[in-house]
């Protein structure tokens, strides 16, 4: 059997071929099966920020004549944000002529007027390329669990429809590259939240956006170094045991090891010089305050990036020649109350991604960045009495330096009750998460021939590039 | 045609005349339908033997060409006989009144010309314009002789004739005209003789041609059992009265055979007109009342009552009180192995309740904050929670609330105004029911206004299909994914059912959905009695905090009254109360043979074990499916099927790939703050001016950060069933679900929160040493361990944390690295059983043998809890 027949039967499970052979136990860094893993000398960081809950992000594109406006405004009733909220869409690739974004996520379009924000239109989690016309016939298969929070999550986390995958793309695009210099797992996640950039292999690795910590009484916490506790540890924990024993201990170590190495090394990271949100601030005249009960994202976003940045900073001290890094907001599953709600949550998001922007710029490695959303799926077309609900296809953001912005990348569907665009109130994706997917693969470095290893599923959609990245 | 514009000509005269006015409304007769209306004291057109309505459908397009010339024309006044030659009505054909009638309407003479002499005494028609009528709407009957028109000369004549008694040659000749396409003396008899013999009205019957009539299935009504006496072809004419709220309509209102759905309970009258060919109508309407659906039953269960509860040892009476309660204490494992397993299962569901509502009442929270402070951030569920794990002796009941509230999630992070006290009363009522029934627990649940609030069911209203608006669809579809039934159809042996392409088959799709958020709209905070309003789009910053506790009512005009179609043949019938539907929509749920393996996988993997045999979720199941008395969804007698099950008790006699399971972060504290009665030393000082004081309000161990019970994430709660780490567990195809909330960030939080504590006498040193007594302070209570330690050694030590914390997991191998310290010179001022005289650090008095022992300690059950052995339960 060959890697890639491996992969390609693998996705109903790696069984025998998963055994934890671990050569360091403490790095976490499980011995790469994957022996053609290549080794690069450039530095790149995929930042994936997850918009936890479902983001009703195909609401945002609203059209601003009055014809156009009221038909939106019949459709979305009390959710239509106000017309004259609306800043003109000017994408560059398509006519977005009678289109605009509200002005609560004004950060987005001065983003995307630099040229360093594009919008990927309507992507979800496809089985094949899906129809109207193919599911009335009942032709089209289409995801199992559809819209189901959780199941939904782990198809774009996976980043295909099939069997019971438990890696996640971002861990995968890693296990390609040869991390043997790395002084911790290059697979991070900055909330608890890590099938996402869960290796085949490859344990992920879970940094706190806060202090990092470690057993106080294993290393010291101020010198960050061994105390002679920690030798009992190691005795204690040496022998042969149980899966759930070795499986509690792995993280342990990884905890001490992996925190102490990256505690060292991210003392060289400098403070951000750039004001990140501390609030949601004013939309439309009143300040949100806590409307909308976001007190807590706002920091737990705002740390979080902040992480990313000094992580990114110090990719080559750390020896990440590669990054994948996992960033989390929550707040978009809403059935209710949406009209304050997702406003303000945009607002945090677009506002937090500018300022990441720029903390990256001011530390000079923008050109290695580039940040883009998942959501496990966008929202209903149609509203319940103050909210909407799941839906499937959504539009995702992709930011960076490197990123060809501007841009709007596919059509946008057709924002009318009935279209062929809409299946149950739900928009049927354009992209698969597989083709949104490569794209940001590809610029990673995962070669057209690594394509259907990442995502067995690839071959079944049309090989797309997007024109994200020059 | 000319008879046809005789016609016209007559109603002209009809509506002139004033005698009638005969009513064409332009909408019905597009529809078919044609009304006359007669006004009162017009001569009766009804004869009393036929249910015949002064208004009545009739398609043109079906009934006989022939007699619907004059209808299609214009009016028609509807006669109750049938199409005869019988002109006056008198029950007889006679040649010198109705003949001549005949003769001279096809003359064209109206009037007293029609008439005059030719009326029988015993006539029943004797007015000019009904007459005229009669003969006008025999139509095109009248060309005997077929030539396509109706001639005096001709097909009077030889009516007359045979009226008169001429057959043969006499009849015909020289009265049949040269274009006549019926000739012969014996057709023209027949044709005649048609029209003289009396017609009878046809015997309309209904049928109900399906087994049953059962809302929401489809059912089949035929009119074929209607009969004619001569045999004439027959045309059919339906119509459907229902119920209100009712949208069943009649899938083809003209055939012989007709079917609808009905959807409401309440009775549909069908009425039926057979037509003969002859103009002969009956009409008759039945009634059905439909019966609601039986949904599909489920199977018989055997009665299975849970096993009779018995503890073997001190170490089987550690586990079980992990398993049980929230960790084992030197003294309730002394309870446990007195009262045996039995005696103490029943005391536990007999203990009365010590609910966090009469806790916050009671304690010092009420006065500090008696109103719910949570507008000020401020949370007190995690001190109550501490303070009942802790210390509460309804153990298990508290742990059964606990793991209740890891189904049934509701999250504080999100849970808007008036957190506090709604929160806390829905602890309670998970905890009131957490050994009554499944079926009130989900309907309590559902009616609660914190889950109403969380998932969106408070305040959901019908669908404005006008203005694009749905119910809310978001407690539906958790209700069904992770409250009772999942995503997939399971064996009772909780093993996914597989469809013939070895695939999972869905419990339940988007339609499904929409049905049941359909189902479970209405509901909102019970404002009945207050003075709050309604306003059912506010569900976050209306919280009036007096209705916190009160379960959601019903508001009917929110509700949507269409019928739903639920699971396994479930069906609400149109028209009902929000209660009705929410009674049938938990039933269906209830019913769900899903329910028994999901809810008990739930139970055993949070009390036992994360990987069981399928032949444990088997076993389970069999209780909760029947106690052994008949009762389906006994909790109490499920948990008892759990804890005291072989599996439970005696794992070394099973054989699974991998036993035990992680213990989550809040079960791992509450064990310890159990185990060594840790406690706040410093007094509780906080106060309503200074809410926020000194974290001093935590007067028992706390909770840590990375799980706060009642604030999961999502409603997904802290972990999922289904995770498995990388490595050998993923690889095998199992699971271990508390790892997924087990990382590098989660460690440090929980281990460390047993870094700082300290025991009474370190404490007490240390303030006289010139530490602030009112500095935040939590303590270890070592005494017991002490006492060993003096009368037994330090190997019973470990004996006893062996024993207490792990259960006796520890090897020989790790009890004697932990005996190693013994020997260690290190450590020799804590073995060598004297006070020392050097001060552990400059400025503190000398500590003394005990207090070494303590320092000690600290660091030994902080190596304990960074290993398997007490993080994995076995």
């Amino acid at each position: 059997m060959n890697r890639r027949d491996f992969l390609r039967s693998g996705f109903a499970g790696l069984g025998v071929f998963a055994s934890h052979s671990s050569f360091s136990a403490d790095l976490g860094i499980a011995s790469n099966f994957m022996n053609m893993s290549k080794s690069v000398d450039d530095y790149k960081t995929l930042v994936c920020i997850f918009l936890d809950g479902g983001a009703d992000t195909i609401s945002l594109f609203v059209p601003t004549d009055n014809t156009e406006y009221g038909k939106y405004q019949k459709i979305r009733q009390n959710l239509s944000y106000s017309q004259a909220w609306l800043d003109p869409l000017n994408a560059r690739n398509q006519n977005s002529d009678g289109l605009g974004l509200p002005n609560f996520i004004g950060s987005f379009s001065s983003l995307f007027n630099d040229e360093k924000l594009a919008v990927v239109s309507n992507v979800g989690p496809l089985r094949e390329p899906t129809t109207l016309a193919m599911i009335q016939q009942n032709k089209a298969i289409l995801p199992p669990f559809m819209n189901s929070h959780g199941d939904h999550k782990v198809l774009w986390q996976t980043g295909f429809v099939g069997g019971n995958e438990r890696s996640g793309w971002g861990g995968r695009i890693i296990e390609a590259f040869n991390s043997s210099g790395a002084k911790v797992p290059s697979n991070i996640s900055l909330k608890h939240t890590r099938k996402f950039v869960r290796g085949k292999n490859l344990d992920p690795f879970v940094v706190s956006a806060g202090d990092i910590k470690n057993l106080s009484r294993y290393v010291d916490w101020e010198t960050n170094t061994d105390l002679p506790l920690r030798d009992m540890f190691k005795k204690l924990t040496s022998k042969g045991a149980s899966s759930l024993d070795k499986s509690f201990t792995n993280v342990v170590n990884s905890t001490l090891g992996n925190n102490k190495r990256l505690k060292s090394e991210l003392e060289a990271a400098a403070n951000t010089s750039v004001s990140y949100p501390t609030s949601v601030g004013v939309i439309n005249g009143q300040d949100q305050q806590n409307l909308g009960g976001w007190s807590g994202e706002i920091n737990q976003l705002t740390s979080q990036l902040k992480r990313a940045a000094e992580l990114i900073e110090i990719a080559p001290a750390l020896g990440h020649h590669r990054q994948v890094i996992y960033v989390h907001l929550g707040m978009f599953d809403t059935h209710d109350n949406q009209s304050i709600v997702f406003p303000g949550i945009m607002k945090l998001l677009a506002d937090s991604m500018k300022a990441f922007q720029s903390d990256l710029e001011a530390r000079g490695v923008d050109d290695r960045v580039v940040t883009f959303t998942q959501s496990e799926f966008g929202r209903t077309i149609t509203i319940n009495s103050d909210g909407t609900d799941h839906g499937w296809g959504g539009h995702q953001f992709v930011m960076g330096t490197p990123v060809q912005g501007g841009q709007v990348i596919g059509s946008l569907p057709e924002y009318a009750i009935g279209s062929s665009d809409i299946y149950q109130s739900a928009f049927i994706p354009q992209y698969s998460v597989e083709q949104y997917a490569a794209n940001l693969a590809r610029w990673f470095g995962i070669s057209d021939s690594e394509m259907l290893d990442i995502f067995p599923t690839y071959n079944r959609f049309d090989d797309v590039n997007f024109g994200l990245f020059s | 045609m000319r008879l046809r514009n005789a016609v016209f000509c007559i109603i002209f005269f009809w509506l002139s005349s004033g005698l009638f006015a005969a009513v064409i409304d332009h909408d019905d007769f597009q529809n078919g339908q044609v009304r006359i209306q007669i006004p009162s004291g017009a001569p009766s057109l009804t004869s009393d033997n036929h249910a015949f309505d002064s208004s009545v459908s009739l398609d043109p397009e079906s009934v006989d060409t022939s007699t619907s010339s004059a209808a299609s024309g214009g009016a028609e006044i509807e006669f109750a006989d049938s199409l005869t030659f019988d002109i006056d009505g008198n029950g007889k054909y006679d040649a010198l009144t109705d003949g001549l009638l005949l003769l001279r309407g096809m003359f064209g003479l109206t009037g007293d010309a029609l008439i005059a002499g030719a009326i029988a005494s015993d006539a029943n028609y004797t007015s000019s314009t009904i007459i005229a009528a009669r003969i006008d709407r025999l139509g095109d009957l009248l060309d005997i002789d077929g030539n396509g028109q109706a001639d005096a000369l001709t097909d009077g004549l030889v009516i007359l004739r045979y009226l008169f008694g001429l057959r043969g040659d006499a009849l015909v000749i020289g009265v049949i005209a040269s274009d006549a396409t019926v000739s012969t003396a014996t057709e023209i008899g027949v044709k005649i003789e048609n029209r003289v013999r009396p017609n009878s009205v046809p015997v309309a019957k209904i049928s109900l041609s399906s087994e049953a009539f059962v809302a929401g299935a489809k059912a089949s009504f035929t009119g074929g059992g209607s009969t004619d006496e001569e045999d004439e072809t027959l045309s059919y004419s339906w119509r459907l009265d229902k119920p209100d709220y009712s949208r069943a309509e009649l899938d083809n209102a003209n055939s012989e055979a007709v079917a609808f759905t009905p959807d409401a309970i309440g009775k549909y009258t069908l009425t039926l007109s057979v037509a003969d060919t002859n103009f002969g109508i009956t009409s008759i309407s039945q009634s059905f009342t439909p019966d609601l659906p039986m949904p599909d039953p489920l199977p018989i269960f055997v009665a299975t009552p849970p096993p009779v509860g018995i503890i073997d040892g001190d170490a089987d009476a550690v586990r079980f009180l992990m398993q049980a309660t929230f960790g084992p204490t030197v003294e309730s494992v002394e309870d446990l192995l007195a009262k045996g397993g039995e005696a103490w299962f029943n005391e536990q569901l007999n203990l009365p309740f010590s609910s966090w509502g009469e806790l916050r009442r009671t304690s010092w929270i009420e006065e500090i904050d008696p109103i719910d402070s949570r507008d000020n951030g401020k949370s007190w569920l995690g001190t109550l929670f501490s303070e009942t794990a802790q210390s509460s002796p309804d153990q298990l009941r508290h742990r059964v609330a606990y793991i209740l509230s890891q189904l049934f999630v509701i999250s504080a992070h999100t849970v808007g105004g008036h957190n506090e006290l709604t929160v806390t009363d829905y602890w309670d009522v998970l905890g009131k029911n957490a050994f009554g029934n499944f079926r009130d627990l989900l309907e309590n649940v559902t009616l609660h206004p914190t889950m109403g609030q969380y998932l969106g069911m408070l305040g959901n209203q019908k669908a404005d299909p006008e203005n694009n608006v749905r119910p809310d669809e978001n407690f539906a579809r958790e209700v069904m994914q992770l409250f009772t039934i999942g995503l997939r159809e399971l064996n009772q042996d909780g093993s996914v059912k597989l469809d013939t392409n070895g695939e999972a088959i869905e419990t339940y799709d988007q339609e499904t959905i929409t049905q049941y958020a359909a189902a479970l709209t209405g509901w909102y905070f019970d404002t009945r009695d207050s003075n709050h309003d309604e306003n059912f789009a506010c569900s976050n910053t209306c919280f009036p905090v007096e209705l916190a506790k009160k379960p959601m009512v019903a508001f009917d005009h929110i509700h949507q009254k269409s019928a739903k179609r639920l699971l396994r043949g479930y069906y609400i019938p149109a028209g009902q109360s929000a209660e009705q539907d929410l009674r049938i929509t938990l039933d269906s749920l209830f019913n769900h043979p899903n329910v028994a393996p999901f809810f008990s996988l739930h139970l055993i993997r949070q009390m036992v074990t994360s990987n069981p045999s399928p032949e444990f979720v088997s076993r389970v199941s069999a209780v909760f499916n029947n106690n052994g008395e008949g009762v389906r969804g006994d909790i109490g007698a499920t948990v008892k099927a759990v804890l005291f099950d072989p599996e439970a008790r005696r794992p070394e006699t099973v054989e699974v790939a991998l036993y035990g399971k992680v213990k989550e972060p809040l079960m791992f504290i509450t064990h310890l703050n159990r185990l060594f009665n840790i406690t706040l030393l410093t007094p509780v000082t906080v106060s309503a001016d200074n809410l926020w004081g000194d974290h001093k309000w935590m007067r028992k161990g706390g909770t840590p950060i990375s799980q706060r019970a009642l604030y999961a994430e999502s409603v997904f709660n802290f972990f999922r069933p289904d995770f498995a780490p990388n490595g050998e567990i993923a690889a095998m195809g199992l699971v271990a679900p508390e790892l997924q909330i087990t990382t590098e960030a989660s460690v440090v939080n929980d281990v460390e929160m047993f870094r700082w504590h300290t025991t009474r006498e370190l404490w007490e040193q240390a303030i006289t040493d010139g530490r602030d007594p009112d500095q935040f302070s939590i303590a270890y209570d070592f005494s017991h361990i002490d006492k060993i330690w003096e009368r037994e050694g330090y190997p019973a030590v470990i004996d006893h944390l062996n024993l207490y914390m792990t259960g006796n997991s520890m090897d020989s191998e790790y009890k004697s690295n932990l005996i190693s310290f013994s020997s260690d010179p290190n450590y020799r001022d804590v073995f060598d059983g004297k006070d020392p005289n050097r001060s552990p650090r400059a400025g503190v008095k000398p500590y003394t043998d005990q207090m070494q022992r303590h320092d000690f300690l600290m660091k030994l059950i902080y190596l304990i809890i960074t290993t398997p052995e007490f993080r994995v339960q076995k």
